[in-house]
């Protein structure tokens, strides 16, 4: 909670023939952050692949080229787990096996997509040779003849005769344009064509066939559905060989993919002449492990050492309660925390559902959205959707809470004046039971709001100050934050007495007690501030005001949804009494119509609002961020095992 | 004289005034956010951040309304 994992900083040295093993055993623990070696020098350079690299990487790239066809996502789950040996035995001759069937077929639907297009192209310009007239074969083939078969935009007959009188034209209109054929001896071919070039031209290719066009146009149409059914029935073949294999592919996949990180370990380690230094991090506890598992595996030569070294910059593993964890995708989305911060995920935890309730607050919609997101859950099953749909579960719980507070449900008011639960049951005691009618104390309400947010970025400044006193000592922490959090709290001084003169009906800005403490606050801030940011600093007192108001939304955004909800109801209520069949069941339709709408509202709105206080006003007074996220070498198997 | 009519006219302008300023200046914003996510979806924290700065002004229209039509 608050912290992160605690990480130790670990060198692991040995002879350059234990590298493979000590690969091996890293990988299969799979808790070392390995931190990239960059400084080479004479006797240490970066290291080379290990000799299965190169293999490993060349049958991966076939294999993962005949995976990308077929469709997995990363919920599915094998139904059958192959062992490592079990693959190494057969790997090279299921993969060329796999590929040779494979990529026939697709190298044959290549070939007929290929004849496909040409018969395509071909038939495109048969119908404007048809409409010229000639057949095909006195279109070309002549010793001392040029032939321009193609498009005009308009007759050049008149040009051409001013060149020559030796030619022949056919020419006749096709689709808003000329199509024509002009026979001219080839010692006038380049002024002709320089000629018909103004009008337009454009070659069309004479395609090569016997008979008549008609004959042609059916037997290509012909062609063209068998080459179609052929694709698709290959495809069909395809897909099925696929489905078939698609078990052994995923677990060859897998394997190649961790033993081609294991040869590729050198590339982040030093390597000398005889020997290898590997340097990472490793989460505190685990270090015994480690050092067990690797010294065991190579008999004691390869030694690890937990080493400290002014280059200190650990990775960051998020560590949260169990309830927590889901939030961790929201703080991740703003950035990831470096390891001397403040991990906020937990405060977030609580904080974010109750915002959520406290701006939705009703029991109808809290359990509509409670039941939405336990049905969804069994359908997206990536853990960032797993984690999303949890969030929504505890903020739908929080709905419902507040709801029973503010006595609302679908937007008719459970408790109260106008009770429907009194009305339904004929018992008054409904309308006494303690409950906060949001309409009616809005003004309460609202102050209490930015009671809230005072509190709220309090905690943000507090971890400020000590994220601040961790990485640059106490004197900063207090030139930085501390005098922020004093002017928050002036803030908070200077909102009371202007509320306390308001109740009393005195002049807002009358002097009162609040701003008599409010005052030398302000004054410690500003000397403060002007010592260690600068007087340009003073004029964030208004950001600071702004995001103190900025709470209010927890108000305003509820009121929103309140007011829609009363205003559908209202207007079903208005067809409903008149009663009549149509007034029932267009009172039913737009009852269900509105309040899907605001239920969609209400569960963007408080979550983008409720994520915005937190990123916005929260965040950006303690977190900075930019950590290097906590990634393990090694993997988790889910298609492979080992003996 | 009758004011209360008055106040509730100003109170809704306080209101959709703000609103239409907070919308111009989030939708220069919000395109910018939207062409910076999609060189990098990493960026969706920052530019959901950045998006919604103005959106207090908003509140601050409402704050102005509540304060005139119940003090």
């Amino acid at each position: 909670m608050f912290k992160p994992v605690e990480m130790v900083k670990v060198s692991i040295v040995g002879s350059k023939d234990n590298f493979k093993t000590t690969a091996e055993v890293l990988h299969k623990l799979n808790v070392m952050h390995i931190e990239d070696f960059s400084e080479e020098d004479p006797y240490f350079q970066l290291g080379q692949p290990l000799e299965g690299a190169s293999k490993a990487s060349r049958f991966l790239v076939t294999l993962r080229s005949l995976l990308s066809y077929a469709k997995v996502d990363a919920s599915y789950e094998p139904k059958q787990i192959y062992s490592v040996s079990e693959l190494d035995s057969v790997l090279e001759k299921k993969i060329s096996e796999l590929e040779g069937k494979i990529s026939s077929i697709l190298e044959e639907i290549r070939s007929a997509e290929e004849e496909l297009r040409r018969l395509e192209d071909e038939r495109k310009v048969l119908d404007p040779l048809k409409a010229l007239g000639l057949p095909v074969n006195l279109l070309k083939g002549y010793k001392n003849l040029q032939v321009f078969v193609g498009y005009f935009s308009a007759n050049p007959l008149e040009k051409i005769l001013e060149l020559t009188k030796d030619f022949e034209i056919f020419i006749s209109e096709y689709a808003k344009e000329f199509v024509g054929a002009i026979f001219v001896k080839k010692d006038y071919a380049q002024d002709v064509f320089k000629v018909i070039q103004e009008f337009g031209y454009r070659e069309i290719a004479v395609p090569d066939f016997e008979g008549s066009y008609e004959e042609r146009i059916s037997q290509i149409e012909e062609r063209q559905k068998v080459l179609r059914e052929k694709i698709e029935s290959l495809r069909a073949e395809v897909s099925k060989l696929e489905e078939e294999n698609l078990d052994l592919m995923l677990a060859l996949e897998e394997h190649l993919s961790i033993e081609l990180e294991k040869n590729e370990l050198p590339l982040k380690a030093a390597v000398s002449k005889f020997a290898f230094v590997l340097t990472g991090y490793v989460p505190k506890e685990k270090f015994d492990q480690v050092k067990r598992g690797v010294q065991e595996a190579t008999a004691g030569k390869v030694v690890v050492e937990q080493i400290s070294d002014e280059k200190y910059k650990p990775p960051t593993a998020l560590k949260n309660p169990r309830f927590a964890k889901p939030f961790e995708l929201l703080t991740l989305t703003y950035t990831t925390p470096r390891y001397h911060e403040v991990d906020p995920t937990t405060l977030m935890a609580i904080i974010f559902p109750l915002m959520f309730g406290f701006m939705l607050g009703d029991i109808g919609y809290g359990v509509i959205i409670l039941a939405l997101g336990a049905w969804l859950k069994t359908k997206f099953k990536t853990p960032g959707w797993q984690d999303l749909l949890n969030i929504l579960i505890y903020s739908a719980v929080s709905t419902i809470v507040f709801g029973f507070v503010y006595g609302e449900i679908f937007g008719f008011e459970l408790f109260g004046e106008h009770s429907i639960l009194a009305e339904l049951t004929h018992n008054e005691a409904f309308k006494h039971f303690p409950h906060v009618n949001r309409l009616e104390n809005a003004p309460v309400i609202l102050v209490l709001t930015i009671a809230i947010g005072i509190l709220h970025m309090a905690v943000g400044y507090i971890f400020g100050i000590l994220n601040v006193a961790k990485e640059h000592g106490w004197k900063h922490a207090v030139y930085e934050k501390l005098n922020w959090l004093l002017a928050l709290i002036s803030i908070g001084f200077i909102i009371t007495g202007f509320i306390i003169n308001q109740m009393s009906g005195a002049f807002a800005f009358a002097p009162n007690f609040a701003y008599y403490i409010a005052a030398p606050l302000i004054i410690i801030w500003a000397v403060l501030t002007v010592m260690g940011e600068g007087a340009m600093f003073l004029i964030e007192y208004l950001t600071l005001l702004s995001n103190t108001i900025s709470y209010a939304r927890l108000l305003a955004v509820g009121l929103a949804s309140v007011g829609f909800a009363i205003a559908f109801n209202y207007m079903v209520l208005e067809m409903l009494f008149p009663a009549g069949i149509v007034g029932i069941i267009a009172g039913i339709i737009v009852f269900l119509l509105g309040h899907f709408i605001n239920l969609l509202l209400g569960i963007l709105d408080p979550g983008l609002q409720s994520l915005r206080l937190h990123y916005v006003e929260h965040f950006v007074k303690f977190f900075e961020g930019g950590g290097i996220r906590y990634i393990p070498f090694g993997k988790i198997r889910k298609f492979t095992k080992e003996e | 004289m009758p004011v209360e009519g008055f106040v509730a006219i100003g109170a809704g302008l306080a209101v959709g005034l703000a609103g239409i300023g907070a919308g111009l200046g989030e939708q220069g914003i919000g395109a910018a956010a939207v062409g910076a996510m999609a060189e990098d979806p990493d960026f969706f924290g920052r530019g959901l951040l950045m998006t919604v700065i103005p959106e207090t002004i908003v509140i601050f229209g409402l704050v102005i309304s509540f304060l005139l039509m119940f003090i």
